[in-house]
């Protein structure tokens, strides 16, 4: 798991993008934060690497997850 | 703890983390069992109507309550309720991992979920033009024109909230004049950016990967086809009270669990709170002074008193 690089597209006004944060926070796992709101290269980022255009998208190594879906955070981290 | 609990909770918004606070005051040993942490109050940007406070993020305002909760120690179990069943002295709550918690009385507060058109490309092109989340998604659609869908109180405050990004917004209604509170409908007259197309409804969404256009039943400047870059459903919600209907717990015609002024519902041991009940007001402080009625009159239920 710590080998993994993890990404969570964000803005700063999106609630579920928060919660996504602090997941990452509680388990003290690195991450980072590239802000859609803030860059409008992330903007157009997140639309390329996700296909389309709703945030959170966190992206686990080649995992692309969309949403605040930790079900499928865990199973991409390898936690139970 | 094992063993059964004197309340079992179950939804994390802010009826559920309400009623988690007062069941703690009250020492009642409680369970929460929380699909998911926060609820519908986090789609709102600034919550302005709540006593005391005279704005904060609905965010700040879910995270203070659970905080708040916390305090009292209730376990919490983040799972989703999949089933519930009455037993000899109370109920059985199964969550999706198949996992089951006890408990002597029952608390609903399951809140809602947004509803659908259900019309054609609704599906196919989610979070490709359409979207149901304003406060998320609305950063994509800077300078860009777009539709809100819907003539709610909820439609125009997305509506209004969109503007900070897009260049224009429609909004596109069924009926003949949006419905929102006063102070809402002021704000969205003297808008420049929004503009209400009334008596019309959406009978499409079209677009190749990505939505391009609505299709109206009507023709609006002389076309049914209308160009958006995005759309925002915002027709209102459904509540989740599947859960409810299991228990034999009584409905509404809209599947919302009929509570009376105590939040009692039809079966003994069994209350409601939040979006999930058939309240007429939908707010945070409706649902939080509900889901503390609930708390108290599980907590005289188990006291054995009788109304």
């Amino acid at each position: 798991m710590a080998d993994k690089k993890i990404i969570v597209y964000s803005a700063e006004w999106c609630p579920w993008c928060h919660k996504a944060i602090d997941f990452f926070k509680a388990k003290k796992i690195p991450f980072e934060v590239r802000d859609v709101g803030a860059d409008q290269k992330y903007a157009a980022e997140v639309q390329q690497v996700s296909g389309q255009t709703g945030i959170p998208v966190v992206v686990i190594d080649k995992d692309v997850i969309i949403g605040f879906n930790q079900p499928a955070i865990k199973k991409a981290l390898g936690l139970p | 703890m094992s063993g059964t609990y004197d309340v079992a909770i179950i939804g994390g918004g802010v009826a559920g983390f309400s009623a988690a606070m007062y069941c703690g005051r009250l020492k009642l040993s409680t369970l929460l069992i929380v699909e998911s942490r926060g609820g519908t109050i986090l789609l709102t940007n600034h919550v302005t109507n709540w006593p005391g406070i005279k704005a904060i993020s609905g965010m700040d305002l879910a995270t203070n309550i659970e905080e708040h909760a916390k305090e009292y120690k209730p376990d919490i179990v983040d799972a989703k309720a999949v089933k519930a069943e009455k037993t000899k002295d109370g109920f059985s709550i199964t969550d999706a991992d198949g996992k089951t918690y006890l408990s002597r009385t029952l608390i609903l507060a399951t809140g809602s979920a947004t509803r659908k058109l259900n019309i054609p490309g609704e599906n196919e092109l989610e979070n490709k033009g359409v979207h149901s989340c304003a406060l998320c998604d609305g950063v994509f659609y800077r300078d860009k024109t777009i539709a809100v869908i819907g003539g709610s109180d909820s439609a125009v405050k997305e509506a209004l909230l969109l503007t900070q990004w897009a260049m224009k917004v429609y909004m596109i209604y069924r009926g003949e004049k949006v419905r929102a509170e006063p102070i809402n409908l002021e704000r969205v007259l003297a808008n420049e950016k929004i503009e209400i197309v009334n008596n019309t409804n959406v009978k499409e969404f079209a677009g190749n990967g990505k939505l391009e256009k609505l299709i109206l039943d009507k023709p609006y400047k002389g076309s049914n086809e209308f160009k958006v870059d995005g759309a925002f459903v915002e027709i209102g919600r459904t509540p989740n009270s599947e859960l409810a209907r299991q228990l034999g717990v009584k409905l509404n015609e809209k599947g919302e669990v009929m509570i009376n002024r105590h939040a009692e519902t039809s079966a003994p041991g069994v209350y409601a709170c939040g979006d999930v009940a058939d309240t007429i007001f939908k707010q945070a402080i409706v649902g939080a002074g509900e889901a503390v009625l609930a708390s108290y009159c599980a907590y005289e239920y188990l006291q054995g008193k009788k109304r």
